[in-house]
């Protein structure tokens, strides 16, 4: 029973050894001159220490929220796609409905100028 | 296979698809693509009129009840969506998008209808409610829309939740979602078992959502403060095409699956249509807000709807049916005159803003009048008859306290509607409303029936006789 764990231990036991051997190559050969710039903690496009509740663009809540609905659209696929041999047509063509709902909805926010930054 | 291209939803979808792609491409036509969306509209009430489908899907019901009730929300958004275009043209916010939300919103209230199992019900409720959560926040200029929009959509997803909660316990305690399987399950449980106290749980976490989306007494703080933050236009829509697809629920979940359950379910349903009526009525009293006031009036009114379907007589059904009927009837009515009333280009908020109305609009100052004294149930009027009904059904099944103190509460709303006629009638000031058009025919029509259906009331009592009988065709 145990038995049957051993290749996820090995694997542990890989991922380990190989994270300590990149790590300490890094530490022991790579070069090292520190400064203020480098030495602090790096966030992309706001500073890292502020007030949180800051304003920032209303357009990067559009962008997540398109993201989100095409993002959801791949975790539909993915069971639909293990067992599409037998769901046969009509799991076919709901998705190709699916799809096509969401092709509209894509259509409609190119169109509108969702897509574009400025 | 191609049959199913009738099917009013099914043309719906496709066609509102249609208009989203066209509308993009003749941004400047906004009339165009509110034709089509009204002809869409008529499309699908022709087709819910003519022949029902023969087919039958397990969770998805259709018979001449449904396709009736189908007509019925169609013709009324028919109506809803004239008054919308006028009103939002008026207040330059004309958008397509807003009725093709509404369009969605639309085939929510059909899937409820005809749903016939709990997830399929689930379905329906949560289209209706997104479309609405968007339509509350559509007046992105005023606070109070935006308020509104959070509010509803906070307090809507919760009970959303509890509604999927209940479901699940049902479906735990009968391993079933279809109505007639868990209607067999539950009358094979023994009354004393845990299984029996689970099923009631459930049940009870059901209602109590379904009372939240109908906008009943313990669940009610949401409705005023939300009619009062959207569009006047968002406010009709709001207060007849769900009240009446919530209804229809009640009446198929409680008539079919939870039958066998009707003495306890009973006390809940009176309980909370009395409720309903005491807290509409007193609280409207006090209130200085047009919309408002009218939220707490449409409160006390689904009280009687639920006190006459607490009783689970024949009677008490048809007294529901028939104040569902006249109740989305007088709403559509007041609010579509308030749509076309405007003071000095904003829409009329408080009743102190119909002052006057009488010397600068006698049409719509009659309008009101007559509207407002059906609601308040005098007699030559529609409303009286509605509550007539309720409270001879109340009587018949010997609710004589309750009877009295529902013609009590039927006094004390009498006051409230009789001071915004005082308010128009024998009130001036001194800037006076402006309106965009003089008269309207559809909603000239729309209150004459208010009259003539009163005078000559068996046209409506057959009507939802006959509604009433092809109910009891579909429940076992």
């Amino acid at each position: 029973m145990l038995y049957e764990y051993l290749p996820i231990l090995i694997f542990l036991a890989l991922a380990l050894l190989f994270a300590t051997v990149m790590l300490s190559a890094g530490f022991i050969f790579g070069g090292s001159n520190p400064d203020d710039e480098k030495n602090s903690p790096y966030e992309c496009g706001f500073e890292p220490f502020e007030d949180s509740r800051m304003k920032f663009d209303v357009r990067f809540y559009l962008v997540a929220i398109l993201f989100i609905i095409f993002d959801l659209e791949i975790a539909f696929l993915f069971p639909w796609a293990v067992v599409l041999d037998h769901i046969g047509l009509e799991g076919y063509l709901a998705m190709a409905i699916f799809i096509f709902i969401l092709l509209i909805g894509f259509i409609y926010e190119w169109k509108k100028g969702a897509l574009e930054w400025d | 296979m191609f049959d199913l291209f009738y099917i009013p939803e099914i043309i719906l979808s496709i066609g509102i698809l249609l208009v989203i792609v066209i509308d993009l491409y003749i941004e400047k036509q906004k009339y165009f693509s509110y034709l089509l969306i009204q002809f869409l509209i008529i499309l699908a009430s022709f087709y819910a009129l003519t022949e029902v489908p023969t087919h039958a899907y397990s969770s998805y019901e259709f018979s001449k009840f449904t396709s009736l009730i189908k007509f019925l929300l169609l013709v009324g958004a028919l109506i809803i969506f004239h008054y919308t275009y006028r009103h939002l043209n008026y207040l330059n916010n004309l958008k397509i998008e807003y009725f093709t939300i509404s369009v969605l919103g639309l085939i929510g209230t059909m899937i409820m209808i005809s749903a016939y199992s709990l997830l399929m019900l689930y379905l329906g409720i949560e289209l209706l409610s997104l479309a609405l959560y968007a339509l509350i926040g559509f007046n992105k200029a005023s606070k109070l829309s935006s308020e509104a929009a959070i509010k509803y959509y906070i307090l809507g997803a919760m009970s959303s939740g509890i509604l999927l909660f209940g479901i699940s316990l049902i479906y735990g305690f009968t391993g079933s979602i279809d109505y007639f399987e868990i209607a067999e399950q539950i009358s094979s449980v023994n009354n004393n078992s845990v299984q029996f106290l689970g099923i009631i749980f459930g049940m009870i976490f059901i209602t109590a959502s379904l009372c939240f989306k109908f906008g009943a007494a313990p669940f009610h703080i949401w409705v005023p403060d939300i009619y009062q933050g959207s569009l006047v236009s968002t406010t009709i829509l709001l207060s007849t095409l769900p009240k009446v697809a919530v209804f229809v629920v009640f009446l198929k979940l409680y008539f079919i699956p939870f039958i066998t359950l009707a003495f306890i379910w009973s006390d809940i349903l009176i309980f909370i249509g009395i409720a309903s009526i005491v807290i509409g009525s007193i609280f409207a009293l006090t209130q200085e807000n047009m919309k408002r006031l009218l939220a707490y009036s449409a409160i006390s009114n689904i009280g009687f709807i639920i006190l006459a379907m607490g009783l689970v007589t024949d009677d008490g059904l048809n007294a529901s049916l028939y104040y569902t009927i006249v109740y989305s009837f007088t709403a559509l009515a007041s609010f579509g005159i308030i749509t076309h009333i405007t003071s000095n280009s904003h829409g009329i908020e408080d009743i102190s803003d119909l002052a006057g109305l009488s010397k600068t609009h006698p049409y719509f100052a009659i309008l009101i009048l007559i509207t407002m004294l059906s609601s308040a149930g005098i007699p030559p009027l529609i409303g009286f008859h509605a509550k007539l009904m309720v409270i001879q059904a109340l009587i018949n099944n010997s609710y004589i306290i309750l009877s009295v103190l529902v013609v009590l509460m039927t006094v004390i709303s009498a006051y409230y509607y009789l001071r915004i006629i005082k308010t128009i009638y024998f009130e001036n000031r001194e800037n006076l409303i402006s309106t965009y058009t003089r008269n309207n025919i559809l909603l000239s029509i729309n209150v004459i029936l208010l009259l003539g259906l009163g005078v000559f009331p068996f046209i409506m009592f057959d009507i939802t006789s006959y509604l009433a009988s092809i109910l009891v065709d579909i429940s076992i």
